[in-house]
């Protein structure tokens, strides 16, 4: 067919380039009142306008074809494990034009017998909701209503609502949603999802960017990462940014761009910076673990709790103690960095198998820096003292005596200690310690205990942590009720190393004791997330 | 079988052999997915009422053009005006312009080879837009982009695709 191509040249006085601009805008949906008018009155008057009109529509109508066409290559490829029956022949995009209009029912339309046979038949190309994701996975769940089970395939629309247990969804683009019941949800296409209540946590490859969840409070929109929602009670909802960004909309408009550890709570359409919570939302990690601790097998199931711990967005040190006959204990969540170990004998730590390193002479322990200065730092570790001896039990210690430096200790009278140098601003250089009350006991072995303290410089607290549990502390000599950073801890030292000059008359600080793993991060953890890493790490032994 | 019921039949297959350039047809004219969806179905259980009016041999492509056409205009009169759908006298004007759409059935096999040349970056915009039914304004944010900025895209992907269907139908036209 022999077509007359226009557009190349100016042979009329048709505004050919206007004319495109405007016929562009109206097949991407985006002209406006005053452009429609236009694009009718260039339309009524000529010839020329109305061929090249459907030129464009012709193209227009191409790439439409090819994105139903990909779209439905997608659907009548199952993946492996789809039973369900292959309705989709013709599927269409789930998004479509402007939606102004609620489709009247097919049985509107069926005037004869006839047309009912040959109405389902056309009713596959247009109202079979296909298939956009599958069921990969669930542990213990509860359904409420109709149960799925793994293999499944979800439609978009159906409404599922979990009870108890954890799922992972495979969606069709790509990104992998594990939901926490209790939990609501429903699929909206192959990469977008809708969660009415409960929490997910969604890892998002590359091809899939874009994966957006929506909840009553608002939508997020990733932009290559993973990330944690929560829809809570009252319409509440809180987004928290593991890996990656996400942008953040609500009521229609952009909220906000948030970043790896960083979150945010939006009630009555109100966007507030929260605490990050990464360890609160279970993905495919947890998963595994809790799968590994039901099976009995905790060394392992610890195994994946720790790389989980080790990407965790704020850890700045990990140290896991798996190998301490070597001269540098390896920062897990630095490649680059370690710890020097200056001395101590390997040991066993929480489980058979899992190592640890026995602390005792005066030069066990290790020795790293980290470089930078901290808002807040929280420091947790697996210990074991063999005894408590007078004065300071080191576990991490700064060694440069400037100011924001941090030490923290288990106290000989059997509780949890931090100081924080202060005098930074031209005052006295003085130490700020926060002493809890006795934790330990004085007499045999506690076994493995779970240490955390969290400095938070917003709020200028201390907080110590008990095997998970927050516990009371006072400043020593009540110098100072509040903290002030930046903190650092750029050169210091695990046990009992020491590089400080001792002051007359004064005796080294010991450890007797052992460590099997030491983490500190960059932010102020909330209890949930301390509480949540020592059940990650509990032996069960006490 | 019957004669009517053949009939039926007959109208039946070759509607789906038709349904895509109704649907371009129909698009272009009324603006709406959704809309289109609507006046596809109606033509579809239309032209089976009527299929004995159908000579076989004849335009079927035409035939629901028509009907499509009518049940267009009617949709438009019972709605009221849109000021973002064809007034009636324009739908008119354009119908009776309009192309039967057989010269995508060529170009399709090129498009798919002529993808392959795009930026990732526009190939991923225009599966947004027309493989997910986004608007640009809807694709911006998922890219990273600005709204402009995927306008663009979208408009030089388009404008590259074009050329390059044109350049390999042309050459497989001197080929034969």
């Amino acid at each position: 067919m022999h077509r007359e191509t226009h557009g190349h040249g100016r042979r009329s006085a048709l505004n050919r380039d206007r004319l495109r601009l405007l016929t562009g805008r109206y097949f991407d949906r985006e002209i406006d009142a005053a452009e429609m008018d236009e694009l009718q009155a260039l339309l009524r008057a000529s010839g020329e306008a109305k061929a090249a009109f459907w030129e464009d529509a012709e193209w227009h109508a191409l790439f439409r074809q090819w994105g139903e066409q990909e779209w439905g290559r997608q659907a009548v490829t199952p993946p492996a494990g789809d039973t369900s029956p292959a309705l989709r022949m013709v599927p269409r995009p789930a998004t479509v034009g402007l939606s102004r209009k609620r489709r009247r029912p097919l049985g509107a339309w069926l005037i004869s017998a006839g047309a009912v046979a040959a109405a389902v038949a056309l009713g596959f190309l247009f109202l079979s909701p296909r298939p956009v994701a599958g069921l990969e996975r669930q542990l213990a769940a509860a359904w409420n209503g109709d149960p799925l089970r793994p293999g499944d395939r979800l439609q978009p629309g159906d409404r599922h609502r979990l009870d108890s247990g954890t799922i992972l969804i495979a969606m069709d683009r790509g990104a992998r949603v594990v939901v926490e019941g209790p939990a609501e949800f429903e699929l909206t296409d192959d990469n977008a999802l809708r969660l009415v209540a409960g929490r997910l946590r969604a890892t998002v490859p590359p091809a899939a960017m874009g994966f957006t969840v929506t909840t009553p409070a608002f939508t997020a929109i990733d932009r290559g990462t993973e990330f944690g929602c929560l829809a809570g009670p009252g319409g509440s909802g809180e987004l928290h940014v593991i890996d990656g960004e996400v942008d953040l909309e609500s009521k229609g408009a952009p909220t906000g761009h948030l970043r790896a550890n960083e979150a945010m709570r939006v009630a009555n359409g109100t966007p507030d910076r929260i605490d990050p919570r990464a360890l609160s939302f279970a993905g495919e990690e947890e998963m595994d673990r809790r799968e590994l601790v039901a099976g009995g097998d905790p060394l392992a199931a610890w195994r994946i709790a720790s790389d989980e711990l080790s990407r965790h967005p704020a850890a700045v040190l990990h140290l896991d103690f798996e190998a301490t006959d070597g001269r540098v204990l390896r920062n897990r969540a630095d490649a680059d960095a370690g710890a020097v170990v200056h001395g101590g004998l390997p040991d066993s730590g929480r489980w058979p198998g899992k190592g640890a390193l026995a602390i005792s002479a005066p030069d066990d322990g290790l020795e790293f820096r980290l470089p930078g200065e901290f808002e807040s730092l929280t420091l947790t570790a697996w210990v074991r003292p063999d005894t408590l001896l007078p004065g300071k039990n080191p576990l991490v210690m700064g060694q440069t005596s400037e100011a924001g430096e941090v030490t923290w200790y288990l106290y000989g009278s059997g509780g949890l200690g931090l100081g924080v140098r202060s005098g930074r601003n031209g005052g006295t250089p003085a130490w700020v310690n926060f002493h809890t009350d006795r934790l330990l006991p004085l007499d045999g072995e506690p076994g493995w205990v779970f240490a955390a303290t969290v400095i938070d410089g917003r709020s200028g607290t201390v907080t110590h942590y008990f095997d998970g549990q927050p516990v009371p502390a006072r400043s020593i000599g009540g110098r100072a009720e509040r903290v002030h950073p930046p903190f650092q801890l750029r050169h210091a030292t695990i046990g009992n190393v020491a590089f400080k000059e001792l002051r007359p008359g004064t005796t080294p600080d010991r450890f007797q004791g052992s460590i099997d793993e030491l983490t500190l991060f960059s932010s102020a953890l909330p209890a949930g997330e301390i509480r949540r890493l020592f059940e990650r790490g509990d032996p069960g032994t006490r | 079988m019957t004669s009517s019921k053949k009939t039926g039949a007959l109208v039946q297959s070759l509607f789906l052999q038709h349904l895509v350039p109704l649907r371009g047809f129909l698009l272009a004219l009324s603006g709406d997915n959704q809309r289109v969806d609507d006046l596809v179905q109606e033509t579809f259980l239309t032209a089976l009422e009527k299929a004995g009016e159908f000579e076989e041999g004849t335009d079927f492509r035409a035939w629901i053009f028509t009907i499509g056409r009518y049940k267009l205009l009617s949709a438009l009169r019972d709605a009221g005006r849109d000021p973002l759908v064809f007034d009636p006298d324009v739908v008119e004007q354009l119908a009776d312009a309009a192309p039967d759409f057989a010269v995508n059935d060529h170009r399709m096999p090129h498009l798919r080879a002529c993808l392959d040349q795009l930026a990732p970056k526009a190939r991923q915009a225009m599966a947004l837009h027309y493989q997910h039914g986004h608007l640009p304004r809807e694709v911006a944010p998922r890219m990273g982009w600005t709204v402009n900025a995927v306008r663009v895209a979208l408009s030089r992907a388009r404008a590259l695709l074009r050329r390059c269907i044109e350049k390999r139908m042309a050459m497989e036209g001197g080929r034969h």
